[in-house]
């Protein structure tokens, strides 16, 4: 810009700011105030926002501690469901109260919850076992089999399993077997652990 | 403190509580200015009038969520101008023949203020604005760039632009 354009925008802007400006019509501010003294606000209750965000916030964060509490009490995360059976088996059972000897036990403090629990039943024939699920082959050393029951037949199969076990004949072939909640829609079925 | 002494912010922070006589003050202190914006953007005065009122009357519903990081004035020019920008997309849409107020006199060769205000309606709107905010207004470049929501270095363009074509338009005016 060349110093005279500069000073003809100087000149232009003084001229503008000295001719531009209006006057508000008369009453505007009194047809406003009026309208906005017609519209009480609930300014009293301005206060009630922050408490209420904090509010919130706190019980948003009780909740997120609550469930991270639960989960660290079980020990696991129900998604994480099939690696805690896993876990479980593998150091040999979680016990079901009231069971015999046949049970056996692992020794793990944890009470276990229904979704990570896995029943393991030692010495159960496998002639008896062949009538629930045809047998898998599995690797020629495991003795042991998982057996996937549907949630409603849990009961029943653990119990039969447990009574199978402790009429075995002795020097039968018996396998121990893994019992491991699935949903009810699954079938029973015998897998290699 | 007296109402009429107190800051802008001040005055602000008091309406947010439901202070309707600190929001007069704010009404009284900006009211020719708010007009004016709305004004020189809109050329109608019905439509300055209806801008500025509903402006404030939305300022005063909404005054809980201004922030004091900004300035109040850029606030509510930024709120008058919406709709005042309203007010020129419907005319656009609608094609709503315009009451030209600011340039229908007739006798414009003996008012040199006429020639001024004529020849800046001629502008486009978005340098019309810039040109109105810094120079009538007299925002500086970052407030009216927070007022029209457009970077400073837009409303400085806008602005050299707006005062060039102005410049022109009136050179042309006074030759005919």
């Amino acid at each position: 810009m060349t110093d005279n354009g500069h000073t003809d925008h100087e000149q232009l802007a003084r001229r503008l700011h000295e001719q531009g400006q209006a006057q508000a019509p008369d009453g505007l501010a009194g047809d406003v105030m009026r309208q906005v003294r017609a519209e009480p606000r609930q300014r009293e209750r301005a206060w009630l926002r922050p408490v209420a965000l904090c509010a919130t916030v706190a019980v948003l964060l009780l909740a997120g501690i609550a469930g991270l509490t639960r989960i660290g009490g079980t020990g696991q995360s129900s998604s994480a469901g099939s690696a805690a059976e896993t876990h479980a088996g593998a150091i040999g059972a979680v016990p079901e109260t009231g069971q015999g000897s046949q049970l056996s036990d692992g020794g793990g403090k944890k009470a276990p919850n229904a979704i990570t629990r896995v029943l393991r039943v030692a010495g159960v024939p496998t002639d008896k076992l062949a009538t629930l699920s045809p047998l898998p082959f599995c690797p020629a050393q495991a003795h042991t089999y998982a057996l996937r029951v549907p949630f409603g037949r849990y009961a029943t199969v653990s119990r039969q399993l447990q009574v199978w076990a402790a009429a075995k004949p002795a020097g039968a072939p018996a396998y121990d077997v893994q019992i491991r909640r699935a949903a009810a829609s699954a079938r029973l079925a015998l897998t290699c652990p | 403190m007296r109402l009429q002494d107190a800051s802008d912010e001040w005055l602000a922070k008091r309406a947010a509580r439901g202070d309707a006589d600190a929001f007069e003050q704010l009404v009284l202190r900006y009211q020719d200015r708010l007009y004016t914006l709305a004004l020189r953007v809109t050329l109608s005065e019905p439509d300055a009038r209806d801008c500025v009122q509903e402006g404030l009357i939305s300022a005063w519903r909404a005054i809980d969520r201004f922030r004091g990081d900004a300035r109040f004035s850029t606030w509510i020019y930024r709120i008058v101008l919406r709709k005042a920008y309203d007010v020129l997309d419907r005319r656009k849409r609608t094609a709503e023949p315009m009451e030209e107020i600011v340039v229908a006199s007739t006798d414009r060769p003996a008012d040199d203020r006429l020639d001024l205000i004529a020849a800046l309606a001629t502008l486009e709107p978005e340098f019309r604005a810039a040109v109105v905010a810094c120079d009538i207004i007299g925002m500086s470049m970052d407030e009216a760039a927070a007022a029209l929501e457009v970077p400073a270095g837009t409303i400085k363009s806008r602005l050299h632009r707006g005062r060039s074509r102005l410049a022109a338009e009136l050179e042309a005016h006074r030759a005919s």
